[in-house]
C-alpha cells in the first residue's frame, strides 16, 4: 500500500525515502503488538516546529483506532476526547505546534455558585486560589486536539468507490468486496459512484444504476453541500486514475485507478479547513 | 404455475449479455465440479468470475481509457520530447546551452527534495525537464527556471520564469501633472524592473508548448491582494468583478507575490553581476536599474542551524532563519518594488493662478524590505513563525534543509551545500490572517438617460400601419413591372 501512495505525489503529498522505510518496519510491529487487523496510512498534518504522522488501524471487532508519531517508528495510540473537548478544539484555528502536551487555554468555566456561608471571608479566598490551581476543563492539549481534528476530516474523507465494500444484508456487516475488480472508466469519471465510509446520514441515492442495498448503503459524495464539502474530481490519462481533491480540506487526495482494485486517500496538510471556501469556488 | 415454476421462470430471463442466471449457476456449479476445489464455498466468486469472463461477451474495453483527440495530440506531442530525435518540430541537436545543465540538473534537485518530503512524481519531472528543454530551443533566453506548479480544477499550470536576452521597450510615463489635476494611475514597471524582472511561461500539459503571461500592473497586484478564488484552468476566463482582469492576470499577479515573498537563498550565496557601465549617461533621466545576481563562487555551503523544532528560538530574530535571506526585492503595498511618486509640474508665472488650486501634498514613498534580509524577521500570522524549517533525521550533517512558507501554502526551499531550489505546489493562494471578506462591487454607475415613457401604439394603429406598408410595397412592384413592360 505504501508503494500506491506515488500516484499521489502529483500533489505534493510525498513521503521521503525515510519515512517510507520507517513505515514499512515499524507498522507489521504496530499491527501485531495492537492485535489489529490491518493498519493504514492515514496522512501527515504538519505543524510548526513538527511534523505528525498518522495511521489507522482496524481492531477485529470493525472499531478503528488511529495512532501518531513523529518520526514514523515510535507510535503513541490517539487520545480519546469528549464533548467538552470538542467544542473547545472547535474554536482553534491557529497552525498546529508539533508538541503533544501543548496546551491551548480555553475559556474559563463560571464560577459554580456558592452556599451561602455565614463564616467570615478566609474561606472564600481559599476557595479562590483552589479555583486558580485547578486544571481548567476547558484547556485542550495538542494531542486532543490533534484527535478531534482527526475525527472530523475522516469523517469527511473516507472515500471508497461504488462496490469495494458490501453489506451482508444478514448481518450487516460490512466487508470488503473479493470480487471487486475496480470501475470502469465512464463510472470512474462520475461523482456519484463514490461514498462515504461512514454511518448513512441522508436517504436520497444516487447512482443510476438498480438500487442494490447490499452496495448503496452509504451516503454518496454528489449528495455533500457544495458550500460545505466541495469536491473536485479530475482525470489524468497518463496514468489512467482519477484524482478527487476536497477544497474544504486543502491537503486530502483520493486517488482511484481505472479498472483496478486499487484505491486510496491521503491527507497530507496542517489539520486546518479551508473556511472560506464559499468565496473561492 | 407453481411456486418452483415461476422461480425457474425467473432464474432463466435472459440479462444484459444474453446470459441468464439460471444457466450461468449451472456452468459455475460445473465448473467447481471439473476443478475439484478444495473449498467451493470460498471460491464461489471466483469461479463464477472465470466463468462470466469466459463468455467473451465483457464490455470494460481496453486497459489504457478512453483518448479524446486532444489527448491523443497531447501524448504524440511527449513522445517527441522523448525521442529527442531531430524531427520537424524539434531543431536538429545543438551544443549543450548552459540554460540546459540547469534543466538537467533538476531531476537531481527534485530527488534531493525528496529525500525531505517534498516534490512531484518522478515521471513529471521528467517530463517537465524535456518541456523547459524544448522552450530553452526555441526562445532566446538567458536563464529559465521551473518556478512550481499550481493546482486548478482541471490542468495544473506549471511556470517558468525566464530571463529573456531582449527585454521590451519601457513604457510610457504619465506626463507630469499639474496642481488640480486628478492623478493618474501609477505605472507599471519596465521590462527587466521590480515585479517585470522576469517573464512567465505557464503549461498545463507539459508537451513543450508555453505560454507567455503578460506584464504586471500594480493596479492588478492591489486587486488580487483583496481576491481569493481557486484557479479553474482557463487563462482566459473572465473572473467576478471585482477583478479587473483575467484569469492569466490574476496568476500573473499571483506568482509575483508569491515569487517575491517565497524566492529565498542562504546568506551570502549570491553576489551582484558587475555589469560594464556605458559612458554617455543622460542625467535628465531618472534610471531604475535593478541588479542581477548570480552564485557566488566564495560561498561555503550552508550549515544546518540548531533549533529549529523549538518554539523558543523560532522566533527569534537571531533564530535558525537569520541565514536564509530573501532573494527578491518586496512588493511595496503600491504595487512596485520601486516607488512611484507621482510628478507635479509646477504652475508657470504666465499662467494666472487660480485660487481654487489645491496645492499637492508631498508623497512619502513607501519602503519596503532591501534585498537580502533575513527571512527570521518576517512576521507570521498571530505571533507564529513565517517559516518552518525541517531536515532529514538520518542523513545528520549532509541534510538537505527545506524552509516552507506558512503564509504561503505550498512554497518552499530546499538548500543543500550551495544549491538552493525554490519551488511553489500549491494552489496559489495566501493564507489570510483573519476571515476572508471580499472586496465591495464597484458601485452602481448613474444612469445617463432615463428611458423615456411611451405610449404603445394600438392593434389598429399597427394593422394601419402594416397595410399602409403592404399598399407602398405593392405599387412599387406593380412600376416594377410597368417599368419592364416598357
Amino acid at each position: 500500500m505504501i508503494h500506491d501512495l506515488e500516484l499521489l505525489e502529483t500533489y505534493g503529498c510525498v513521503l521521503s525515502p525515510e519515512h517510507k522505510a520507517a513505515l514499512r518496519l515499524s507498522l507489521p510491529i504496530l499491527r501485531d503488538s495492537y492485535h489489529l487487523v490491518d493498519v493504514k496510512f492515514w496522512g501527515k498534518i504538519s505543524g510548526l516546529y513538527k511534523d505528525y504522522f498518522i495511521v489507522e488501524g482496524k481492531t477485529k471487532n470493525s472499531e478503528k483506532q488511529a495512532f501518531y508519531s513523529h518520526n514514523c517508528m515510535d507510535w503513541v495510540m490517539m487520545p480519546q476526547f469528549s464533548e467538552v473537548n470538542a467544542q473547545n478544539a472547535k474554536m482553534i484555528d491557529v497552525p498546529f505546534r508539533g508538541d503533544p502536551s501543548y496546551i491551548y487555554p480555553g475559556p474559563k468555566p463560571e464560577p459554580e455558585p456558592k452556599p451561602e456561608k455565614e463564616e467570615g471571608e478566609e474561606e472564600e479566598e481559599e476557595e479562590e486560589e483552589e479555583d486558580e490551581d485547578k486544571p481548567n476543563p476547558n484547556d485542550v492539549t495538542e494531542a486532543v486536539r490533534l484527535a478531534y481534528v482527526f475525527s472530523l476530516i475522516s469523517y469527511d474523507n473516507d472515500i471508497v468507490p461504488r462496490g469495494a465494500l458490501i453489506k451482508d444484508l444478514v448481518s450487516d456487516i460490512v466487508r470488503q468486496n473479493p470480487t471487486y475488480n475496480g470501475l470502469p472508466l465512464e463510472k470512474c469519471k462520475d461523482l456519484g459512484y463514490y461514498f462515504h465510509n461512514r454511518e448513512k446520514t441522508s436517504t436520497a441515492s444516487s447512482a443510476q444504476t438498480q438500487l442494490d442495498a447490499a452496495v448503496e448503503f452509504m451516503d454518496s459524495l454528489v449528495l455533500d453541500d457544495a458550500l460545505t464539502s466541495s469536491w473536485n474530481l479530475n482525470y489524468d490519462s497518463v496514468r489512467n486514475c482519477i484524482y478527487i481533491v476536497n477544497l474544504k480540506w486543502p491537503g486530502f487526495v483520493f486517488s482511484n485507478v481505472v479498472n483496478s482494485s486499487v484505491y486510496l486517500g491521503c491527507y497530507f496538510g496542517d489539520g486546518l479547513a479551508n473556511r472560506d471556501l464559499a468565496f473561492m469556488i | 404455475m407453481n411456486i418452483s415454476e415461476t422461480a425457474r421462470a425467473y432464474l432463466s430471463e435472459p440479462g444484459a449479455d444474453g446470459m441468464s442466471l439460471y444457466q450461468h449457476l449451472y456452468r459455475t456449479f460445473l465448473y467447481l465440479a471439473e476443478n475439484n476445489f478444495s473449498d467451493p464455498y470460498a471460491s464461489f466468486e471466483t469461479a463464477s468470475q472465470e466463468v462470466k469472463a469466459s463468455y467473451g461477451l465483457s464490455k470494460s474495453g481496453g486497459s489504457f481509457g478512453e483518448l479524446s483527440d486532444e489527448k491523443i495530440e497531447a501524448f504524440i506531442k511527449k513522445c517527441e520530447l522523448l525521442a529527442l530525435q531531430p524531427t520537424p518540430t524539434i531543431p536538429e541537436t545543438l551544443p549543450l546551452l548552459k540554460q540546459e545543465k540547469v534543466i538537467t540538473e533538476l531531476i537531481d534537485t527534485f530527488s534531493l527534495a525528496r529525500s525531505v518530503g517534498k516534490g512531484l512524481m518522478n515521471e513529471e519531472v521528467l517530463s517537465l525537464t524535456l518541456s523547459m528543454k524544448k522552450f530553452v530551443r526555441f526562445h532566446d533566453v538567458n536563464q529559465v527556471r521551473f518556478v512550481g506548479k499550481i493546482f486548478t480544477s482541471i490542468n495544473p499550470y506549471y511556470i517558468l520564469e525566464v530571463k529573456p536576452k531582449e527585454q521590451g521597450e519601457a513604457f510610457e510615463k504619465p506626463a507630469p501633472i499639474k496642481p488640480g489635476e486628478t492623478k493618474p494611475p501609477v505605472p507599471k514597471e519596465d521590462p527587466g524592473i521590480g515585479c517585470n524582472k522576469f517573464v512567465y511561461y505557464v503549461s498545463t500539459e507539459l508537451t513543450g508548448e508555453w505560454i507567455k503571461l503578460p506584464h504586471t500592473t500594480p493596479q492588478l497586484i492591489q486587486a488580487a491582494r483583496g481576491y481569493l478564488s481557486f484557479f479553474t484552468g482557463e487563462l482566459e476566463k473572465n473572473l467576478s468583478p471585482s477583478f479587473p482582469g483575467l484569469e492569466k492576470d490574476f496568476l500573473r499577479a499571483q506568482l509575483s507575490r508569491i515569487v517575491h515573498a517565497t524566492t529565498v537563498c542562504p546568506s551570502d550565496s549570491l553576489i551582484e553581476v558587475e555589469i560594464e557601465e556605458e559612458e554617455e549617461e543622460d542625467e535628465d533621466e531618472e534610471k531604475i536599474t535593478d541588479p542581477d545576481y548570480e552564485q557566488n563562487p566564495d560561498f561555503e555551503g550552508f550549515e544546518i542551524p540548531e533549533g529549529f523544532d523549538d518554539p523558543e528560538t523560532m522566533n527569534d530574530e537571531d533564530g535558525p532563519m537569520v541565514n536564509i535571506t530573501h532573494a527578491r526585492m518586496e512588493i511595496l503595498p503600491q504595487g512596485r518594488c520601486f516607488f512611484y511618486a507621482t510628478k507635479y509640474k509646477e504652475p508657470d508665472e504666465d499662467e494666472e493662478e487660480e485660487e481654487d488650486v489645491i496645492e499637492p501634498e508631498e508623497e512619502e514613498p513607501e519602503e519596503g524590505k532591501e534585498i537580502f534580509t533575513p527571512c527570521s524577521q518576517d512576521e507570521g500570522i498571530k505571533g507564529d513563525p513565517a517559516w518552518c524549517m525541517r531536515v532529514c533525521q538520518s542523513q545528520s550533517t549532509s541534510s538537505p534543509v527545506v524552509v516552507t512558507s506558512n503564509l504561503w501554502n505550498g512554497a518552499f526551499a530546499v538548500v543543500h551545500g550551495s544549491n538552493t531550489l525554490n519551488c511553489y505546489i500549491g494552489w496559489g493562494q495566501k493564507a489570510q490572517k483573519v476571515a476572508f471578506c471580499p472586496a465591495p462591487l464597484p458601485a452602481m454607475t448613474k444612469m445617463t438617460w432615463l428611458p423615456s415613457e411611451e405610449k404603445d401604439p394600438t392593434v389598429r394603429e399597427e394593422q394601419d400601419y402594416e397595410d399602409a406598408l403592404r399598399e407602398r410595397a405593392e405599387k412599387e412592384i406593380d412600376s416594377e413591372e410597368e417599368e419592364e413592360e416598357d
